[in-house]
């Protein structure tokens, strides 16, 4: 499944939607790493210029490149210290839900029987609920916070996770491999961690960034709604749900974080579309 | 005596009732011999190899009066000890070699992993010329270069000696060989075979080799069983088999194959299917589909063994052969 790495570049090359999406995705990171020194405003500092528009308004003041907030923030240095909070969070929900889904998942699909039943009716239980219902249920229960949204996230993308890998072991622990795996003496962690999961990482590859995306989507709509990160943390939700009643007289303090947003969660779709391409074999047949 | 089988049953627990997958074996192997074992798809012949692993799924139940292996009883070993004896004592290749070899990995990788297996504690600066040695030793052209390679640039005779440069890498005493040829074609399984043969002699080590070819079987055993819907109904000296056979199946099966009638003719087979192991003849199994049965065949529960200069039959009416 994986050859080589280089081909696999190779494949991704050939998809212009991946390739920019990788590019974007590479500015954002460079962005959310380097942001906060090129920030010519701290997040939370005041400034006597209130709802100022961007560059190209007829309100602008040239100090605040692309406008200020109701109480003279400046919204470039907000995206930017956003870019932060954002990133981090889908890196972080991805780690945590990826970790979790996938040890379920191995562990379900290995095993079978009873503890597989076990596992995968919580999942089902997980996936019966829209997820952005259970992230506000579980955030009410832990408390808001962004730690917390982060947790919450988390718990409602395991299922995807669990549901792939388990799909991938149940295929992958048939074959003969891992059958002239024990015949060495090889231990059951052993062939879980070192000849299954490693045939199982194509979709789970997709996967991981299908869920930073969703990640990110998910923990600014919790943000939006007061139950993620607090202000004064420079936040894309709460940007966008601190500047909505000013949706009339300055729309472009909604619209920036939401196309921050729009863009970062559309980029990491086109590289998991353009990696599915790549790394499924059933898809290359095809061509 | 390397191995001792005596009155080994393995039977599975299913929803719709227990099936008997093998019945009361008993055979013995030695030191340096080959025992090939040669029966039809579902005879049992595969999961008498996994329970000599002890790989069989957990729902198995296995019970025999002896199953000795080198002095140890593997009726009674904990997994723990299971692990010194796979891959050390006991090693296996498989029927379809390209499938047998992890497909993400190198060559190197999987044969390194294995020769650490098998020899703990092993210096790391030693494993990479282990792997060379074994690869040259199972006649791969280059290793340098081939050892290199992911399984899928492989042919199917260069997978199946890699599979068996891996099995033999701690040297066992006991290779088996679960349809090693069948997915290969006519002129590599020669030469896998004459591989096997040499590597046996080199190590002094035995053979299980299981096939459903009586041809590939009587190029390179010793001694030859044969398998029925779980039982061996004939076992016995190659050249006892060959020739001598008594039991009428041994007959269908050798009859069954091509080259021994002109080739317009068209070739025998077996009439009728393996029974069902749930639903099994009271009598002898092979008796529905023999044509030499009696009623005695079919009702007469414990037909004896049948044992007589070292050739072993399970039959009522056994060819015989006055000329």
């Amino acid at each position: 499944m994986i050859q080589n790495y280089r081909e696999i570049f190779f494949e991704l090359k050939k998809n212009k939607g991946a390739l920019i999406g990788l590019i974007i995705i590479g500015v954002f990171f460079t962005l959310a790493i380097f942001g906060p020194m090129l920030a010519p405003f701290s997040e939370s500092e005041l400034s006597e210029h209130l709802l100022k528009d961007p560059f190209w308004g007829t309100k602008f003041q040239h100090s605040h490149f692309l406008g200020t907030d109701d109480v003279g923030r400046d919204t470039f240095s907000r995206l930017l210290f956003g870019s932060r909070v954002s990133l981090f969070i889908g890196i972080f929900v991805t780690i945590l839900s990826g970790t979790i889904g996938t040890l379920l998942g191995l562990v379900s699909g290995y095993y079978g029987g009873k503890i597989d039943k076990l596992i995968m009716r919580g999942i089902d239980i997980l996936m019966a609920l829209p997820s952005i219902l259970l992230a506000i249920v579980v955030v009410s229960i832990l408390g808001p916070g962004l730690v917390n949204a982060i947790i919450a996230v988390a718990i409602v993308s395991i299922p995807s996770f669990t549901r792939i890998v388990r799909a991938g072991v149940i295929d992958e622990k048939q074959k003969q491999y891992v059958q002239a795996a024990r015949t060495f003496g090889t231990s059951t962690q052993e062939i879980i961690f070192k000849e299954i999961l490693p045939n199982c990482t194509a979709p789970l590859i997709i996967q991981t960034t299908l869920c930073f995306s969703d990640g990110i989507l998910n923990a600014a709509a919790l943000s939006f709604l007061g139950l993620g990160a607090q202000p004064p943390t420079a936040e894309w939700g709460i940007m966008l749900s601190d500047a909505r009643s000013f949706i009339e007289s300055s729309p472009w303090l909604v619209t920036l974080p939401g196309l921050c947003i729009l863009t970062v969660v559309l980029s990491f779709n086109l590289l998991g579309d353009g990696l599915r391409d790549a790394l499924d074999p059933r898809l290359k047949k095809g061509k | 005596m390397l191995l001792t089988v005596k009155n080994l049953s393995i039977s599975f627990e299913t929803d719709n009732g227990t099936f008997q997958a093998v019945r009361n074996l008993s055979f013995q192997l030695d030191k340096n011999k080959i025992l090939g074992v040669v029966g039809e798809s579902g005879c049992g012949k595969s999961i008498t190899n996994l329970a000599l692993m002890g790989l069989l799924p957990p729902e198995a139940i296995v019970t025999a009066d002896e199953l000795t292996f080198d002095g140890l009883n593997l009726l009674e070993l904990s997994e723990k000890k299971w692990s010194v004896v796979r891959g050390k004592k006991i090693g296996m290749i498989f029927q379809d070699p390209m499938t047998a070899l992890n497909p993400c990995f190198t060559v190197r990788y999987q044969l390194e992993e294995a020769i650490r297996y098998n020899h703990i504690g092993i210096p790391s600066d030693q494993v990479y010329p282990m792997a060379l040695d074994l690869l040259s030793m199972v006649g791969i052209p280059d290793p340098k270069s081939r050892i290199e390679c992911y399984p899928y640039e492989l042919s199917g005779g260069m997978a199946q000696r890699i599979m068996i440069a891996m099995a033999i890498s701690g040297h066992p005493k006991l290779l088996i060989a679960d349809e090693p040829t069948t997915a290969l074609d006519v002129t590599i399984q020669l030469q896998i075979l004459k591989l096997l043969k040499e590597i046996q002699e080199k190590n002094n080590m035995s053979i299980i080799f299981v096939s459903h070819d009586l041809n590939v079987i009587s190029k390179i055993s010793d001694k030859i069983q044969v398998m029925y819907a779980g039982e061996i109904i004939e076992s016995g000296s190659k050249t006892k088999i060959i020739n001598e056979h008594k039991h009428p199946y041994t007959k269908g099966l050798l009859e069954s194959l091509p080259g021994h009638k002109k080739s317009t003719e068209k070739l025998f087979s077996i009439p009728g299917i393996v029974p069902d192991l749930k639903n099994r003849p009271t009598g002898c199994q092979f008796s529905p589909r023999c044509e030499y049965s009696t009623s005695d065949c079919e009702s007469n529960k414990t037909i004896e063994i049948n044992d007589h200069d070292g050739q072993q039959w399970r039959c009522l009416n056994p060819i015989s052969r006055q000329n």
